[in-house]
């Protein structure tokens, strides 16, 4: 299978700099990361800081947290991770407190793999477990600083900006910022898809696997192999189709788990799924209103994310590459995003920016086959603004 | 190719779909042994936790449908949650009515009925049903599919005949009016299908 972008697709002007450097632009930006997380140590509470614990949410967490130090801000009713981070305390779901603990414990259920993740490195005991959920999502921005190196050759300008875009990204430092499952799960993907280029698909299925524990949409990354084209004889379909099971098959039996103990309430989305361009459109009638009522930040904010997701999608579908495993991920969350209801475009910065960060890696990867300079320049800016929302949440 | 070559190929795939529909008839058995059975639940109130207390509740005859009928007389703001096992392919059915103790006409009840596991509670129906006179009552009719709550499943984690279900009976009175008196249960049970 075709592996898109890397050296050998860079614009032929592109000036090279030595190996030494790209290893400087990797060491520094991963010590601008480091040291960005390490603001957020303390000696009592550890990393907690980076889970967000919410005041309002105190009163009805899990007794295996009580006894836990932990940074909990005054007032907040905090983030998504304080949940998830429970559910590591209670890795099968077994306590009813549990769910006392969720905002919404069927839809929380399903994403259970970050939660297994730091029970088993946290060797059970709930001080560590917290300290390790707090800190997968570094690991995990470290790993995929490694493997977004397969397509961004840091040799090169073009390079040094696609990968430093992608890995400080909004919706990857918001991931960082607040322990949530979006850093983790495109490093899943992104390994993914890597297997795939190198023709090791069940690796792949089995990454994809992997992934749709920790966020059901991730299951999307299958698309890194099924591929139509393939399909040219039945052992070719027959073959794809035992992928495809392989992928879906730990998703499966865990809704099956989790439909035993929420049943119905497992496939409920409430408002996050609407009909094709609300989210977006709201969204970007917002940057009318803000700009009429005198907030000029707000309507600053909505406008990047609006013309960065506009030239995601614009780009993904003026420039189809159905051989590439990662236009045809980058088709799967485009028509994701259209479907994605105004809950996830609200807020600053929006969860559209964490769901959507495949989107963003899919079209930063096709930006490395551009030739013109001028017009990649003016995508690559266009499509990364969001980017400029990182700092609201803390991290560079 | 011989006939009996083919025979024989094919043989492997004849002995799979024999085993598949035993396991399907296997799996179908004790949903179609239990199918006349109905759990007339106004009979087995005395097994029933009911709110606010037990002594505010009764049991009427009505006539539904030029049939008389076993109702249940609760009040306005009630409860009753039955502990049963649900047979396969369980249907709820009942007639509901509220009966007002003023000339309001906008009075009303909310009524609704869930399913609990004692940790997951479903609610599968609700309605606001007007209260009507004391001397022609209106019945609402209820119909609900619990067949997910019944027989055997396609699962490897969720087994709900091993399981005692509590059913959930709310009602409530509607805001703005509080002046419904009662409210009637009328013939309620569960049949298997």
């Amino acid at each position: 299978m075709p592996r898109d972008g890397g050296a050998a697709s860079e614009s032929p002007s592109a000036r090279r700099s030595s190996p030494r450097t790209a290893l400087a632009v990797h060491c520094g930006a991963v010590l601008v990361l480091l040291i960005s997380v390490g603001r957020y140590y303390d000696s009592r509470d550890g990393f907690t800081s980076l889970i967000g614990f919410g005041e309002k949410q105190a009163a009805s967490i899990v007794p295996a947290l009580d006894q836990v130090p932990r940074r909990v801000s005054n007032g907040s009713k905090g983030y998504d991770g304080q949940f998830y981070v429970q559910m590591a305390l209670d890795p099968l779901l077994r306590d009813p407190a549990t769910d006392r603990a969720m905002d919404n414990p069927p839809l929380r259920a399903r994403r259970i793999l970050l939660g297994w993740t730091a029970y088993v490195l946290g060797l059970g005991r709930p001080a560590w477990i917290v300290q390790v959920f707090a800190l997968q999502n570094v690991v995990a921005w470290l790993a995929l600083s490694v493997v977004l190196r397969r397509w961004f050759d840091l040799t090169t300008a073009r390079g040094v900006s696609l990968w430093l875009a992608t890995l400080f990204s909004g919706g990857l430092m918001v991931s960082v910022r607040l322990s949530l499952l979006d850093g983790p799960s495109l490093l899943l993907l992104a390994v993914a898809v890597a297997a795939a280029e190198s023709n090791r698909h069940w690796i792949a299925s089995v990454a994809v696997g992997i992934a749709g524990l920790a966020r059901e949409t991730n299951v999307l990354g299958a698309l890194a192999w099924v591929d139509p084209r393939a399909w040219s004889n039945r052992r070719a379909v027959l073959r794809q189709i035992g992928l495809l099971i392989l992928a879906l098959a730990p998703l499966a039996i865990w809704f099956d788990y989790i439909h035993s103990i929420y049943r119905s309430l497992i496939f409920t989305s409430g408002e996050t799924l609407a009909r094709p361009f609300a989210g977006l459109l709201w969204r970007a009638q917002t940057v009318v209103r803000d700009a009429t009522s005198g907030s000029a930040d707000h309507a600053l904010r909505s406008t990047t994310l609006v013309v960065a997701f506009v030239t995601q999608l614009v780009t993904v579908a003026a420039r189809p590459r159905p051989h590439t495993a990662w236009w045809r991920i980058g088709v799967g969350y485009a028509a994701l995003l259209l479907f994605l209801g105004r809950p996830l475009w609200e807020g600053t910065p929006p969860a559209v920016l964490r769901i959507e960060l495949p989107l963003l890696a899919a079209f930063n990867v096709l930006l490395v086959r551009i030739e013109d300079d001028r017009w990649f320049w003016l995508l690559f800016l266009c499509g990364n603004l969001a980017a400029l929302q990182a700092p609201v949440v803390g991290m560079p | 190719m011989s006939a009996r070559d083919r025979t024989a190929r094919s043989r492997p795939w004849l002995w799979l779909l024999a085993g598949l529909a035993a396991v399907a008839v296997s799996c179908r058995t004790p949903d179609s042994s239990d199918a006349a059975s109905t759990i007339e639940l106004a009979r087995t109130l005395d097994g029933a936790e009911l709110q606010p207390s037990a002594a505010a509740f009764s049991r009427t005859l009505v006539v539904l449908a030029g049939h008389d009928a076993v109702a249940i007389v609760a009040p306005a703001a009630s409860r009753v949650t039955w502990p049963l096992r649900l047979p396969p392919h369980a249907w709820f059915a009942a007639q509901v009515g509220a009966i007002r103790n003023c000339a309001d006409d906008t009075a009303s009840v909310r009524f609704s009925v869930g399913i609990s596991d004692d940790r997951t509670y479903e609610e599968l129906w609700r309605a606001v049903v007007p209260a009507s006179d004391p001397a022609s009552p209106r019945w609402t009719p209820v119909g609900i599919d619990l067949g997910d709550y019944g027989g055997t499943k396609l699962s490897l984690f969720y087994q709900p005949a091993r399981i005692t279900w509590r059913l959930i009976a709310n009602a409530r009175p509607a805001p703005p009016s509080a002046c419904v008196a009662q409210v009637l249960w009328a013939a309620p049970r569960v049949e298997a299908r």
